[in-house]
């Protein structure tokens, strides 16, 4: 019963937040978004088609995509280490992937790059970096520890931040300037082309998900409850940290280094659910779709017609919420 | 007719301004009478002191390069930034970062002035240690740019030459300007990056484009944004129906071919070719240095048709 009304209850947040970024403008109410242009696309003026079609709806879903997916990276994250600090932000992997692409176009290997080669190097970046801070926190027999998972956060983060910066000061500014951009955080313009294969890709990984949804949670159990019930642990890790990478690349690809999404959406989807796999997988890819949703359209609105990186909003809410957690855990711990 | 009455009183005002200006260009440069010593007072409020004019200068923004060379002391820089290109003959100057100076590379020139633009008042001060004097100049307006002309032209003993300038500077604007009030004020677009196209960089308040867009009749888009440059959604850009367009070009390719390119931005990739300052006279329009007149008047000509062809 709870699982159907919350079911309910997220897919209305995230009309609800459809809504209000469709109908809500920079130009002192202006353009006014209706759900009749919608029939009548012939009969509606310039301005707005360019709303609906170019503007504010393919934002809306990529801010849609990019929220499930940073979401569901990071509830896998969270299910696979065991731990509810992780997010592909805070272990680096989201900072492996902006690296690699910093140096891709620093670089400038292909200049004129197509949309979807980003994507590509950002998903070796991740992975690399992924792969990197799993070694780390390995501690002894293999388990993944707090401390190991947050330090190898650091580290990585650390490294890859001072390439980037290298990268921007060594290389010409006007080259980059996109680039400097984008690493603050923020849904730019994507072709729909781009946001259909995304979102196939983010569907899939959700489906992927969902079909192994009961070897997660016998992961959760631990590795005598896991083999048990016939879980090959180290086999389910690895495949679940390349497709966090994955989610994660796709994140970085459409809106650059996005934080906390991965971090507060599992969380409050557990508080509410309890820690049953199956339920917080569409809950909180639903509902990270509508968090960061609802973070772009404050970001647009909240100085309009001044726009901000809805990454500083990001971080600005998932901050303290972070606090809290790490300050939760060390208490348990003791 | 409250428009109208609008007009006369920011006309008013301009013309106040400058005349009010005219008066400060000597104040801020106190030429000491005994021998070729001069003194300055920088936009940083700080003194400059020279007991002679400088003969080995280092000129760190293009603006200060191209006031250099307007007042004849062209020859005298021994180092200039990568981002100036104008007059041609810099080309052949020594180039070096405008933005990240190391004091001690300036300071193998041996120079006896250095002039920026983008104070770091830390690295000021490694270069005061080295004995080398420091102006900075940071020209928001017409007025300061004027200003600057003065000051730099005292420095490097052309203070003649420079008041002569500075005064052109004044009495052509007034002059354009004045024209440019005449008629109905009509929206620009400044792009100053368009990378992202969903939330392009743009001036706004403070900004030295953005006066200049006043003084030749016209509103910049950017005007209500809350600072002098921004990222700006591109719905404001375009329900604001933008009639001329400023485009900097920070690559080869960009410019009025780009926003072709760009999908929802038809209105403005329609506007026709005289109703776009891009190319080389962009840079005129965002760089404050002596050639902002032509600047002014590039853009009062795609603003004002009937005025092509016969502003002065």
């Amino acid at each position: 019963m709870r699982g159907k009304v919350s079911y309910l209850i997220a897919f209305i947040i995230l009309l609800l937040a459809c809504w209000l970024a469709m109908g809500l403008g920079s130009h002192q109410g202006q353009i006014r978004f209706d759900a009749a242009w919608l029939f009548q696309l012939d009969q509606a003026d310039e301005l707005q088609r360019n709303v609906l079609l170019i503007w504010r709806g393919p934002r809306v879903i990529a801010a849609l995509l990019v929220g499930a997916a940073l979401a569901m990276a990071g509830l896998l994250l969270q299910g696979v280490t065991r731990n509810p600090l992780a997010d592909p932000y805070l272990l680096g992997i989201s900072g492996g992937a902006g690296l690699a692409v910093v140096l891709f176009r620093g670089l400038a290997i292909f200049q004129g790059a197509d949309w979807w080669l980003t994507p590509i190097v950002a998903l070796l970046g991740a992975t690399l970096a992924n792969f990197a801070v799993l070694y780390l926190s390995r501690g002894s027999g293999g388990r993944v520890t707090v401390l190991g998972l947050i330090l190898g956060g650091v580290v990585i983060n650390a490294f890859c931040a001072a390439l980037m910066s290298f990268m921007l000061a060594r290389f010409d500014p006007f080259h980059l300037r996109v680039t400097t951009l984008w690493l603050a955080g923020g849904i730019s313009f994507a072709p729909w082309t781009q946001l259909l294969v995304v979102g196939a890709f983010v569907f899939a990984a959700w489906l992927y998900l969902r079909m192994r949804a009961h070897q997660l949670n016998a992961f959760a159990l631990g590795g005598a409850g896991a083999k048990s019930v016939g879980v090959d642990s180290e086999r389910l890790l690895l495949r679940s940290a390349l497709l966090a990478s994955f989610l994660a690349a796709i994140g970085v690809s459409l809106a650059g280094l996005l934080g906390y999404v991965g971090l507060i959406v599992p969380h409050v989807v557990r508080l509410v659910v309890g820690r049953d796999f199956r339920r917080t997988l569409t809950l909180s890819a639903v509902l990270g779709a509508s968090l960061l949703l609802l973070a772009d359209t404050a970001a647009r609105l909240a100085f309009a017609p001044e726009e901000l990186p809805v990454g500083v909003l990001t971080a600005i809410m998932g901050c303290p919420v972070l606090l809290i957690l790490l300050r939760a855990q060390l208490k348990g711990k003791r | 007719m409250l428009y109208n009455f609008q007009r006369t009183v920011l006309v008013g005002l301009l013309l106040v301004q400058f005349t009010a200006c005219r008066s400060n260009d000597r104040s801020a440069v106190r030429a000491q009478s005994n021998g070729e010593s001069v003194q300055i007072v920088d936009d940083l409020g700080q003194q400059v002191k020279l007991a002679k004019p400088a003969r080995r200068i280092v000129a760190l923004s293009p603006s200060n390069v191209e006031i250099l060379f307007a007042v004849g002391c062209g020859e005298r820089v021994v180092l200039r930034d990568k981002l100036s290109n104008y007059p041609p003959q810099v080309e052949k100057i020594d180039a070096t970062d405008g933005f990240r100076l190391s004091a001690e590379h300036i300071a193998g020139y041996s120079p006896d002035l250095v002039l920026l633009s983008h104070a770091d008042l830390s690295r000021i001060a490694a270069l005061r240690a080295l004995g080398i004097a420091v102006a900075s100049f940071d020209p928001r307006s017409v007025q300061q740019v004027a200003r600057n002309i003065v000051a730099v032209g005292a420095l490097c003993g052309a203070r003649k030459k420079a008041l002569g300038l500075a005064a052109k500077l004044r009495s052509d604007v007034q002059n354009l300007s004045r024209m440019a009030q005449a008629f109905q004020r009509k929206m620009v677009y400044v792009e100053l990056d368009g990378s992202d196209p969903l939330k392009p960089w743009t001036a706004g308040p403070g900004s030295f484009v953005q006066q200049l867009i006043n003084l030749a009749g016209g509103k910049n888009v950017g005007h209500r944004l809350s600072r002098p440059y921004a990222q700006i959604s591109v719905e404001e850009v375009i329900a604001s129906k933008p009639q001329v367009a400023v485009l900097t070009v920070s690559k080869p390719g960009s410019g009025k071919e780009v926003l072709a390119k760009r999908p929802g931005w038809t209105l403005l990739a329609s506007l026709p070719r005289e109703q776009v300052v891009d190319d080389s006279r962009a840079p005129l329009l965002t760089r404050p240095g002596p050639r902002l007149v032509q600047g002014l008047r590039a853009l009062i000509e795609a603003l004002h048709p009937q005025l092509r062809g016969r502003v002065p």
